[in-house]
């Protein structure tokens, strides 16, 4: 079942004895909790109302909560969190999970109950027992990160669920700095939408000042700004990482290594690699092969041959230095766009 | 009351105040006006961006009843309490100092108490990257379920050392640099309220200096007015700032471009008799270079960083100026900077930069044709229709002759000087008879006949060594061609190598110059010759043999060929 229709049922009070909640999406597990809090009034809470951690407390506990009846009130709602014993996983802890307990209650669930098993994990071991059971008797809710054209069209549809509008920009700026996580974009538009309060619309301005650019991205850029001789920018974004106290050395090494697949990508997808074959080949993430793909179109492979070498000789020079480290870099943009 | 720093006097009070972060502020002010507040911020950006101040203040506005536009009222008793630190329920930490899991366990357990006097608890943990890992843990959990009423703000210089958990539960803001411009405009604002009068190039340095930091800038400012009596001059703000003027770095370039030495030394007297450290005036050039470099590529970045500060000379300079020599400038430039760490006598390294400089290379005296892309192109050209025009000429009027052909053998301009060449012969009588002895010998009192030199001349003899040695002859190879070449015309530098050369061993040995780029090719050459005439081989493969293999010539290059016994095994 996906997480809307759960929330719909909730809402008509209709609930089971047992959920599990899986997959790794963080901000659908907080929707989801939130949902069955909801089911409980304030004054429930405190005493109808039980979250055990299994990394540090033994499911005895949780379970020993789950068997007794509700106190002045309809029902009970327990969460387990972190259910490893679900999976192969194995943790290294001294704790001991009553598993035959676990086993007993998912046969017998007690009905006045609502017990949750948050799962933040990709799929569980199907081979045990309890999982069995577990897929018998309790709802599946699937909380599975969603790929980038999902979080988007989830993102564009709560902006206008709460009345703003956002440009098409700006919708992929924001999906491109946060990586496509959903999590961290629901996160950066309740600030973009604070931002717009008044004008209640969101354009990409606005997603660039507000949304911070991780480090992996401005690397990109200034990847791209290199190659593409925008000696100005490339050395703004520079500066910048600098001013964020990022090592030379490592900002350097990062660029080197994406020069790197740069050429990797240009030369073997010129003998005929798909995208697919490059990222397993190269074991790298196919996103990054995608962009890199991108990228390496526009350049012919000598000057990113010229710029790999470049590059490393730079590194020789802010290891063993010969140069200052912050010159040694900036001396290589300017010569790189002069060549 | 004691003297106040003037960031502290001056640390803004309101939104508005809070210089170049429009966005930030605007959605601050927003989620208080519409109280949609979040229970956690982050704030990041370099220092002095104002991430500090804007935490005090959204304390302030988030319990200020009489905001307006979000704005606090600095008038109230809360409002009042957060400025002077006295209202129990903002907490200010410092995490750089309080990192243990201790300090945070104890936030952890106080956080469950309700604000006593204000609405909400507000904690400013500035610095939050100190924390500890188990510090980081323990207020994880804090930051998941925070009690209502309580904000927390994490205030840091380095996002990257947050953990992305940290991160994914607060809403970040990352605060950028603070535009020259806008620092230079806060610094006009204060010093037209204390009623300072300054030199708006100070400013200008000053906020070039700052980096972005508006801390920096006032910081600064405050110790140039401590030495200035209520105005602010160019000259303190260079103090201050330890930078040589400009114009001093600019006039040295151009000394350098026009190959005059002794301007140059005598500029470089100056900056040093000024006091000002060589390693720093090495540095400032290097910058320099760097930004003409920067200037030829993209010209409105550095007119952006400079704030205008870009005078006629610098532009001059970056068109007079080829790329190539400006990379050439920043390597020697680079070099001495090394080798400045390592030595007690930063005064010579400083001179034979200076010489080595303004003596680049024979291009660097060409007047470069108001930034022409290639000037010995055009001049080229020119000759080339000169001649034909002349050949025409004197096609159609044979008998004018001389009048007419006069021009056309005028020499081209000095720049294409020739690098004199060495012959064989002259090496000859030297290599004939050279002995490793005798290189010894020579090269033991080399030191020595350096310091009997004068100045300029041992300035020459820096990059120069003796490479071989007879009892009547040495050969001396230099580094560079340029220097090379103005020893080889200098008689009198000559002369007094021989002389000193004589009062030191009693010889009279005969000078030969080489350059050292040519140097192993020559003696590859006469080792040829030599062979060729002492055996007389005549097969072509024969011919061959005496072209030792490479690591041999190297082995000699070190060790001298007479102690290398070539075995084939």
């Amino acid at each position: 079942m996906k997480l809307a229709q759960l929330v719909k049922q909730l809402q008509q009070g209709k609930t089971d004895p047992m959920y599990v909640i899986l997959g790794q999406e963080d901000y659908l597990i907080q929707q989801t909790k939130l949902a069955f809090k909801k089911l409980l009034s304030p004054d429930e809470m405190t005493m109808n109302f039980g979250e055990y951690d299994m990394t540090t407390t033994p499911v005895a506990v949780a379970l020993n909560d789950a068997i007794s009846a509700p106190f002045l009130g309809e029902r009970r709602v327990v969460f387990i969190e972190n259910p490893y014993f679900l999976t192969g996983e194995t943790v290294k802890n001294k704790i001991t999970h009553d598993l035959d307990g676990v086993l007993q209650y998912v046969t017998e669930p007690q009905q006045s109950t609502i017990l949750v098993f948050f799962a933040p994990y990709e799929k569980l071991d199907a081979r045990k027992k309890v999982v069995k059971q577990l897929k018998k008797k309790a709802t599946l809710i699937d909380v599975s990160r969603l790929n980038e054209r999902e979080s988007t069209r989830f993102v564009q549809q709560r902006i206008e669920q709460d009345g703003f509008r956002i440009a098409p920009d700006a919708l992929r700026l924001l999906s491109e700095r946060t990586d496509g996580n959903l999590t961290q974009m629901m996160n950066e538009v309740t600030k973009l939408e604070t931002y717009a309060a008044q004008s209640k619309q969101i354009d990409a301005a606005a997603v660039d000042q507000l949304v911070a650019q991780s480090l992996e991205d401005n690397v990109f850029h200034l990847v791209d700004a290199v190659l593409s001789k925008q000696t100005a920018q490339a050395l703004e974004i520079y500066r910048e990482l600098l001013l964020q106290k990022e090592e030379p050395i490592g900002l350097n090494a990062i660029v080197l290594s994406q020069f790197r697949l740069l050429l990797q990508v240009k030369i073997l997808s010129e003998k005929g690699y798909s995208q697919g074959n490059l990222a397993s080949t190269l074991k790298v993430h196919p996103y990054r092969i995608k962009l890199a793909l991108q990228q390496a179109k526009r350049f012919s492979r000598r000057t990113l041959k010229a710029g790999y070498l470049g590059l490393e000789e730079t590194e020789v020079q802010m290891k063993s230095g010969q140069m200052d480290k912050n010159l040694a870099f900036e001396l290589f943009v300017l010569k790189f766009a002069a060549a | 009351m004691s003297y106040q720093a003037l960031y502290r006097v001056w640390r803004p009070q309101r939104f508005d105040e809070i210089v170049g972060q429009k966005t930030i502020t605007q959605t601050l002010k927003n989620a208080i006006m519409t109280k949609q507040t979040s229970h956690a911020y982050l704030f990041t950006g370099p220092r002095g961006t104002g991430k500090t101040s804007m935490a005090k203040i959204f304390a302030k506005a988030i319990n200020c009843h009489h905001t307006v536009d979000g704005e606090p009222c600095n008038k109230c008793e809360t409002c009042m309490a957060i400025t002077e630190g006295r209202l129990n329920d903002v907490i200010e930490i410092d995490a750089a100092s309080n990192n243990g899991v201790e300090e945070i366990r104890d936030i952890r357990d106080k956080v469950k108490y309700a604000p006593t006097e204000a609405d909400y608890k507000v904690y400013i943990i500035d610095e939050v990257h100190m924390l500890s890992t188990g510090a980081f843990n323990a207020l994880l959990k804090t930051l998941e379920e925070p009690p209502a009423n309580v904000v927390f703000i994490l205030a840091t210089t380095e996002p990257h050392k947050v953990p992305a958990t940290i991160i994914s539960r607060t809403q970040q803001f990352s605060f950028r640099r603070i535009a020259p411009q806008d620092i230079y405009e806060r610094m006009v604002y204060i010093l037209k309220d204390k009623k300072i009068t300054f030199d708006e190039k100070a400013l200008k340095v000053i906020a070039k200096a700052a980096e972005g930091g508006m801390r920096d800038a006032l910081s600064i400012l405050d110790q140039v007015l401590s030495f200035s009596d209520n105005h602010v001059t160019l000259e303190s703000a260079l103090d201050v700032t330890g930078e040589v003027t400009e114009d001093q770095i600019a006039e040295y370039l151009q000394a350098a471009l026009k190959r005059d030495t002794t301007q140059a030394l005598t500029l470089l007297e100056q900056i040093q008799a000024a006091g000002k450290d060589g390693a720093r005036l090495i540095e400032d050039l290097i910058e320099y270079c760097r930004d003409l470099l920067l200037y030829q590529q993209s010209p409105e970045m550095v007119e952006k960083i400079e704030m205008g500060l870009i005078d006629d000379t610098f532009k001059q300079l970056s068109q007079q100026f080829t790329a190539e020599q400006l990379y050439q400038m920043i390597e020697i430039l680079n070099e001495t900077q090394q080798q400045l760490r390592f030595t007690n006598h930063p005064d010579v390294y400083l001179e034979v930069v200076t010489v080595r400089l303004t003596q680049l290379q024979p291009k660097a005296a060409v007047p470069a044709a108001n930034a022409a892309p290639a000037p010995q192109v055009q001049q080229l050209e020119q000759q080339i229709q000169q001649l034909q025009q002349q050949l025409q000429q004197m096609q159609a009027q044979p008998a004018a002759n001389t009048a007419a052909a006069k021009p056309a053998s005028k020499p081209a301009p000095h720049s294409a000087v020739k690098t004199p060449h060495v012959h064989l012969e002259q090496l000859e009588p030297v290599l004939s008879v050279a002995t490793r002895k005798d290189l010894n010998t020579v090269q033991d009192i080399w030191p020595d006949l350096m310091t009997m030199l004068s100045m300029t001349e041992r300035a020459m003899l820096k990059v120069s060594a003796p490479v071989a040695a007879s009892p009547g002859g040495v050969i001396v190879a230099f580094d560079y061609p340029i220097l090379f070449e103005r020893a080889t015309k200098n008689q009198e530098l000559r002369n007094d190598i021989t002389g000193n050369l004589n009062k030191l061993t009693g010889n009279t040995y005969q000078l030969v110059l080489v350059a050292k780029d040519e140097w192993p090719s020559l003696r590859k050459r006469y080792i040829e010759l030599h062979h060729g005439n002492l055996k007389k081989k005549p097969a072509a493969a024969a011919e061959k043999k005496p072209e030792e293999p490479p690591v041999v010539t190297k082995a000699m290059d070190f060790f001298g060929k007479d102690n290398v016994k070539v075995e084939e095994n």
